[in-house]
């Protein structure tokens, strides 16, 4: 398995009134070579779960392993294994696209070399190679998440983990990183993505997990998890809560 | 006739009144406003046990700076000659309401509570929000001090009744000539920031200007020594200045000199409304243009290649190096302390009158400075740190590399500061214990550096933000860490210290000998045994310090 959790957990803020589960006994396994969406509501708990899987949020509970590593266990040998596309974090950026880029390589311990071809390509699939001496600071939301993605691909990981990783991406850029991790789970690389587009999961990936309160709700390939429907229907009829929102705000009308 | 439109007349288009819906009145406005900053303060003041304590003690702590300025104000007025009680009136009113405007500089966008660009997005009229931010600061931390301040203040006149009721009386005007200007200056100072590099250079400027007022003044009341006129004379200057005309007023009152009375109001009438005048205006600007995007002045600046990373060696220490002496040079945050190195000399320079004095302890100074700039490292990184953590880089190569970053500028600089005290009280026979002092300071310090930022942190302006933003979410802790730093920082430097200051004292060489081997030993050993314990403990704690550091803000 390229990634197994087990019992996996999170409390903030234990034993105090405010405390919440955030992830609640998540147990997964990802297989090497899928390319594996993980969906679920505002809140569900993705984030928290790929922070623990990622070694940048201690669990309070459970395990995560990494083609059999601990990632608690041997730290290093897991986050050498993985490349990170984290959610709410931002890197260093006084730093140009390049620099960035450059960066995250040596600090991996890769060649000098390496690392110049290496950013070099990878801007230009980004379509960042006219930006790539402009601070991170001076990029667009988009932007951002590309150079950020750059950073994690440089090092030519097995196991991309990637937290949302097409918000703010435009429709062309989108499809050329679609169709670059595509790619890269056919060559026998694993990818996970969290996100809220069902139809782009639908499309894009073979395998999906539903989240729910920090629960696992459906895991399995695509086509098992979704039956005959689409996979939105499906969503919606496993989370629920769909408001009735058409009534609940009649004012919102143009007067 | 015209041409037929091809664009369609929207006037004409369906029914639809967007915006129509009635925006709340300038009085309603400023009234919601003010209510809103009174939540904010309380809720600032209030945040945790640990907030309320330090509310309570700054409290006291402000409370009584003001009781000692009242005293010295009140004891002032009898112990003056008139003359003197008017100058000591004008100078101060007029130098209190410099820091009030020079203040609005200094926290440029930093202190972000009412500013004009956070309600764009809501129909208020620009009226009513100028109308919020000055009853807004009534209910604020500065403005309510500077109130109790002013009734002090007036103390000052307390021998002449005439005196002390015109000072009484022009009181709301001297708060609000305070309060306006302050934001009026907060708004030019938002526009001017938008442009970076613009608001980088004018925050180092005013570090500086900061840091040398103590000389100027130092300067201006050396001069009052020896002439006891030339303070009068400054006086009377400075009493037609828009920032000190209305200070004066009441002493013209008291002598009946109704002419200048009248001018000097006059003065202050015409400073409030150009203020406000120039306030309405940038107030419009900055609700125009309140995405808070930065403007990088000039054309984007470009990086060739990959800028130092390619200069350093292609090893992760190295690359950490490269990536904080590139924040050396680009982050004011940083760069602060490289600029307020040369002003250090000079303001030795300036106390120690030429040579001897303070600038034997240049050097070890500007080695503590630096070494105790990178205790908030990884603070400083903010959720950057994330980057550290997924990469993988050992902990130890992290410490290692933020050390090599600050000692490329950190060595030269202390050499400079020792060559300097040296050179300037001719005294090369205490280069050796100088050598030796610095060497431990700057090493020394690097090492308890390393290990402190690995564990405890204390929360410093965010990425992007002024080095003179105030962070917010102090604890008891955080100050205690960083007290226990300065202080172990201090103690470590004594095994070098104590024998150049019994060189000092007996002259005798070989304490200078024992001094510089001390350093230059014990320096280079703390600093590694820093890097490698810094390292371990990094390494053990590394989530849980990204999670204190991103909850910053
Ligand atoms: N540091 C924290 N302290 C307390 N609660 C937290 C913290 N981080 C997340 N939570 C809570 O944990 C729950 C899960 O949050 P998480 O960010 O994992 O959701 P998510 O599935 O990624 O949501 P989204 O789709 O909006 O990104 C939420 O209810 C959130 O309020
Ligand atoms: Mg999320």
């Amino acid at each position: 398995m390229a990634v197994s959790l087990r019992g996996l957990t999170k409390v903030f803020g234990p034993g105090t009134s405010r405390s919440k589960v955030a992830v609640n006994r998540l147990s997964l396994d990802v297989p090497h070579g899928a390319f594996y969406g993980l969906v679920g509501r505002n809140g569900a708990g993705k984030t928290t779960a790929l922070s623990m899987l990622t070694g940048l949020l201690r669990p309070t509970e459970g395990r995560a392993m990494v083609s059999g590593i601990d990632v608690w266990g041997q730290s290093r040998q897991a986050r050498h294994a993985m490349g990170v596309l984290p959610d709410g974090m931002t890197f260093f950026e006084r730093l140009s696209g390049r620099q960035l880029v450059t960066y995250a390589g040596l600090l991996r311990g890769m060649d000098r070399d390496t690392v110049a071809q290496r950013t070099d390509d990878l801007l230009r699939a980004m379509d960042l190679t006219n930006d790539g001496g402009t601070a991170v600071q001076d990029y667009s939301a988009g932007m951002r998440k590309k150079i950020m993605l750059a950073a994690a691909m440089v090092h030519a990981p097995g196991l991309l983990v990637l937290d949302e990783p097409f918000e703010a991406v435009d429709p062309v850029s989108a499809a050329n990183i679609r169709e670059l991790l595509q790619d890269f789970a056919r060559a026998g690389g694993t990818v996970i993505v969290s996100s809220h587009v069902m139809d782009l999961v639908q499309r894009m990936c073979d395998h999906v997990a539903v989240v729910d309160d920090g629960r696992l709700l459906a895991a399995g390939t695509v086509d098992q998890v979704r039956g005959s429907q689409s996979l939105e229907d499906t969503f919606v009829e496993l989370v629920g809560g769909r408001t009735q929102v058409g009534e609940g705000l009649t004012w919102l009308s143009p007067r | 006739m015209a041409e037929p439109a091809l664009i369609p007349d929207l006037a004409r288009g369906p029914a639809s009144r967007h915006g129509a819906d009635p925006s709340p009145g300038v009085w309603r406005t400023g009234r919601l406003m003010t209510g809103l900053k009174a939540r904010l303060t309380v809720a600032t003041l209030t945040r945790s046990p640990g907030m309320i304590v330090g509310t309570i003690l700054g409290g006291l702590w402000g409370l009584g700076v003001l009781f000692m300025i009242g005293t010295g104000l009140f004891a002032a007025a009898g112990a003056l000659p008139p003359e003197g009680t008017r100058a000591t009136a004008v100078l101060v009113g007029a130098a209190a309401t410099v820091a009030w405007w020079v203040a609005a500089i200094a926290s440029g966008r930093a202190d972000a509570t009412l500013h004009a660009s956070q309600f764009a997005l809501f129909p208020l009229p620009r009226k009513g929000i100028a109308l919020g931010q000055v009853l807004g600061a009534l209910v604020g931390i500065a403005g309510p001090f500077t109130l109790v301040g002013l009734l002090l203040y007036t103390a000052v006149w307390r021998l002449d009744a005439t005196a002390w009721v015109t000072a009484v009386v022009l009181l709301p005007a001297g708060w609000l000539l305070m309060v306006v200007g302050n934001r009026c200056f907060t708004a030019l100072a938002e526009r001017l920031a938008a442009k970076r590099r613009v608001g980088e250079i004018l925050t180092l400027l005013l570090l500086v200007l900061l840091m040398l007022t103590g000389p100027i003044l130092t300067g201006l009341f050396t001069g009052v020594e020896s002439l006891g006129a030339r303070i009068y004379t400054v006086t009377d200057v400075v009493a037609w200045t828009p920032v000190g005309a209305l200070w004066a007023v009441p002493a013209d009152v008291a002598a009946g000199a109704w002419l200048p009375a009248l001018a000097r109001t006059g003065i202050a009438a015409v400073t409030l409304a150009a203020l406000l005048w120039l306030w309405r205006g940038a107030l419009g600007k900055s609700l125009e243009n309140a995405t808070g995007a930065v403007v990088s002045g000039g054309g984007r600046s470009q990086v060739k290649g990959a800028g130092l990373f390619d200069r350093l060696p292609a090893r992760p220490w190295a690359a950490v190096a490269a990536r904080c002496l590139t924040y050396w040079v680009k982050d004011p945050r940083y760069s602060g302390s490289l600029v307020v190195v040369p002003v250090m000399f000079v303001l030795f320079w300036f106390m120690s009158g030429g040579g001897g004095g303070l600038w034997f302890f240049a050097g070890p100074l500007v080695g503590l400075l630096m070494a105790y700039t990178i205790s908030g490292d990884v603070a400083y990184d903010h959720k950057g740190f994330a980057l550290h953590i997924l990469t993988g880089v050992p902990g130890w190569a992290d410490r290692l590399g933020r050390v090599v970053g600050m000692l490329l500028p950190g060595i030269p600089l202390t050499a400079l500061g020792v060559l300097l005290a040296a050179g300037f009280s001719d005294a090369w026979e205490l280069l050796p214990a100088m050598i030796g002092v610095s060497a431990l300071a700057l090493l020394g310090g690097a090492g308890l550096s390393s290990v402190m930022s690995a564990r405890y942190t204390y929360p410093v302006p965010l990425p992007g933000q002024s080095p003179f933003k105030t962070p917010q979410g102090f604890t008891v802790l955080n100050v205690l860490i960083q007290f226990v730093a300065l202080t172990l920082m201090g103690v470590l430097t004594l095994p070098a210290l104590i024998p150049f200051v019994i060189q000092l004292v007996t002259g005798s060489a070989a304490a200078g000998v024992i001094s510089l081997l001390v350093g230059v030993i014990a320096g280079p050993l703390l600093c590694a045994g820093g890097i490698w314990l810094g390292g371990r403990w990094i390494e053990a704690r590394a989530p849980e310090l990204l999670n204190t550091v991103s909850a910053y803000r």
